[in-house]
């Protein structure tokens, strides 16, 4: 999972950051607005974070062309609790926010809520065929039985049951893996995803030749 | 503070009272002193025509068929011989029809030695009446009632002559005239009183349509009055507008400095807990992290603390100071902070100059001054505090070699919260604030100026300048 933050706070952005990465995110991190809105254009990510008291533009018209040029799932963070402050924020388009200061738990369990809400699922167990992942609590069992997986083992493999079925590119897995302007090892994909199939089923992931990877949601 | 409507019935009651006895008294004496004129004329003219016809030769019997003439019945008319009254025999030539009134009008002759002659009914009731002394008008007692008396001397027949009217009779018409003048008076004054309540409650509409409107505002509301008003309460109505635009603006500076301080409470706050959420996750910095978190949330508070308490009191108790020793202090005290980051930092200029200001508000707005300059300029760069006289002025500057300001911020970075952009350092954005409070209340002038090709230059010039006393 690839978190977009955009936090002007350099010992908040740190801390967040660290945060989200312990969890399995990949964080790009931005302090000013503008640089976040170009950013999106170029790079996929899963879900943005984003701080309504920033310096350079109004976090609210931050928020606005956020929303005219992305769908993804958006969370704010304020220090403003009064109400039309935060009616204000969810009108502009966000899809939550949490107050400062929060419970780093709060955080990531409504990260989750409001990603899961965009790709459409209620609960917080993913399934697929064999294959269940329970993202409060990073578990991935298969066949019934609990497997351990390493971090970038297992965001590669949510990411992939996200959109199962799907072909997703190889770069896009890259990104995912490193974050943007980190060095990427040229076959750190290949392994990790051997691994996986080592620890699981050699067909659950499928290579599509040249393009990416695919999930089979069949796969038992 | 008693109410508009009841102070003007009440007043314009007692004045129209008063305006009407005023009138009612003139009316009395200018009735009473014009009557008397008529009615003297009328004495005078009279008196002249009975003069006129006296005959120079006339004998007692001549003036004893005047007196039964001028007799009237149970009130005969006195003729006197040597000042003895002498009776008169011929009643049947004496009016049977007369006024009432006529008794109190009397005729009387007298001789020039001053012995009556003849005296009419009235003159004889309690001895003769007494006789003229010169010619003119009178007042005159007798038998306890008040007589005018116009008196003349006719030398043709050697007679003085007096014809005198009684006062009563004068009086009883005067009071008449006051009184038929003063009846529709009384009767219109309630009338009017009336009315003028009803003009004045309709009057003093406007002011409770304009208080009742600001009466029922909620505290929340504070759109302008635009209800038309009449011309008087225009200035009223235009200063309250004004009083609820600054208001407005008041309340809009305190919405958004507790919007800011909530900001910059809140966000060192989340850092130090989500640090410490990854310190306890085993993260090794970011124990570390939360320290610094808890530093800066410790200025922050220390600096609103600050700010409140300025805000609360009023003036300052300045006396003659010497900066130097204090802003020496504080140079050596902040030169750690410097040193650690390889900073050059210099005092410069006069070892001694004095201002009029509080010691302890000097320390706290030089320490702002200088912690900003350091916290903003890069490591290796250079900051440089500098005593001096300016066109004899004291002031106090502070150089440093960090990024400056952009132009449109240089007025506004006083404003509370205010942070230059994209700065990787935390400050509370309160220290120039602060900075700028204390300076208006020493009556002293900041001074924010960029410099070239960067950094930033701010003086501090105090106006009020004393003789130093050495």
């Amino acid at each position: 999972m690839r978190a977009l933050l955009i936090e002007d706070d350099p010992l908040l952005g740190d801390g967040i950051k660290t945060a989200l990465e312990r969890e399995g995110y990949t964080v790009d991190w931005f302090m000013l607005g503008r640089e976040a809105i170009s950013a999106i254009g170029s790079e996929t990510f899963s879900v943005i974070i984003l701080d309504l008291g920033l310096p350079d533009m109004d976090g609210m018209q931050v928020l606005q062309l956020l929303r005219q040029q992305s769908t993804l799932p958006i969370l704010i963070l304020t220090a403003r609790d009064a109400m039309e402050d935060r009616i204000g924020g969810l009108d502009a388009g966000a899809d939550d926010y949490v107050l400062k200061p929060f419970n780093l738990q709060e955080l990531l369990a409504r990260l989750r809520v409001v990603m899961r809400r965009a790709e459409g699922r209620a609960s917080q167990i993913l399934t697929l065929g064999a294959l269940s992942i329970d993202e409060a609590r990073h578990a991935v069992s298969w066949r019934g039985k609990d497997v351990k997986l390493g971090r970038r083992e297992y965001a590669l493999l949510l990411e992939l049951a996200r959109h199962p079925d799907r072909v997703l590119s190889r770069p896009r897995l890259e990104n995912l893996l490193y974050g943007w302007g980190e060095e990427v090892e040229s076959n750190a994909v290949e392994v990790h995803i051997h691994h996986l199939r080592k620890k699981l089923e050699k067909h659950l992931i499928i290579n599509v030749r040249g393009i990416g990877y695919r999930l089979d949601s069949q796969a038992r | 503070m008693i109410s508009i409507r009841r102070y003007l019935l009440r007043t314009l009651a007692i004045a129209l009272v008063l305006a009407g006895g005023v009138a009612f008294t003139a009316a009395y004496l200018i009735t009473d002193h014009e009557l008397e004129e008529i009615l003297d004329t009328q004495l005078s003219l009279h008196s002249r025509i009975v003069a006129g016809q006296l005959d120079p030769n006339a004998t007692i019997d001549d003036y004893a068929r005047l007196a039964s003439h001028l007799g009237l019945p149970e009130y005969p008319a006195q003729l006197y011989r040597d000042g003895i009254a002498v009776p008169v025999n011929s009643p049947e030539s004496s009016p049977k029809l007369y006024h009432e009134e006529e008794l109190k009008l009397v005729l009387g002759f007298w001789n020039s030695d001053g012995s009556p002659r003849l005296l009419g009914g009235k003159w004889n009731d309690a001895g003769p009446f007494p006789a003229p002394l010169e010619e003119g008008f009178r007042w005159e007692s007798y038998d306890g009632h008040r007589w005018r008396v116009f008196s003349m001397f006719d030398i043709t027949t050697d007679t003085w002559i007096s014809m005198g009217l009684r006062g009563s009779f004068h009086d009883e018409v005067v009071e008449r005239i006051t009184w038929n003048n003063l009846l529709p008076m009384l009767f219109l004054l309630p009338l009017l009183l009336w009315l003028m309540s009803r003009i004045i409650r309709r009057g003093i509409v406007p002011i409770q349509a304009l208080s009742s409107q600001v009466q029922g505002r909620s505290a929340r509301d504070l759109s302008e009055i635009d209800n038309p008003v009449p011309q008087e309460l225009n200035g009223l109505r235009q200063s309250l507008n004004d009083f609820i635009a600054r208001l407005k603006e008041t309340l809009e500076r305190e919405r958004r400095f507790t919007a800011d301080a909530a900001h910059e409470l809140r966000t060192p706050l989340a850092a130090l807990r989500i640090h410490l959420d990854n310190a306890q996750a085993g993260g090794e910095q970011s124990l570390q992290k939360a320290y610094i978190g808890v530093e800066r949330l410790q200025r922050v508070v220390e600096q609103l603390l600050i700010l409140a308490r300025l805000d609360q009191v009023a003036t300052t108790s300045s006396a003659t100071i010497d900066l130097y020793p204090i802003i020496a202090e504080l140079v050596a005290e902040l030169w750690p902070l410097a040193e650690e980051r390889d900073q050059h930092l210099r005092l410069t200029g006069l070892t001694r100059l004095e201002v009029r200001a509080d010691e302890i508000e000097v320390g706290i707005l030089f320490r702002n001054l200088l912690d900003n300059a350091l916290r903003y300029t890069s490591e290796g760069g250079q900051v440089e505090v500098e005593l001096a006289l300016w066109e004899g002025l004291p002031q106090l500057t502070v150089r440093d070699t960090g990024p400056g300001l952009p132009e449109a911020l240089l007025d506004k970075v006083t404003e509370r919260f205010r942070r230059a952009s994209g700065q990787g350092t935390t400050g509370s954005g309160l220290g120039l604030s602060i900075v700028s409070e204390l300076v208006q209340r020493q009556q002293a002038i900041l001074t924010l100026t960029n410099r070239e090709p960067s950094g930033l230059e701010v003086s501090v010039r105090w106006e009020r300048v004393y003789a130093c006393a050495s």
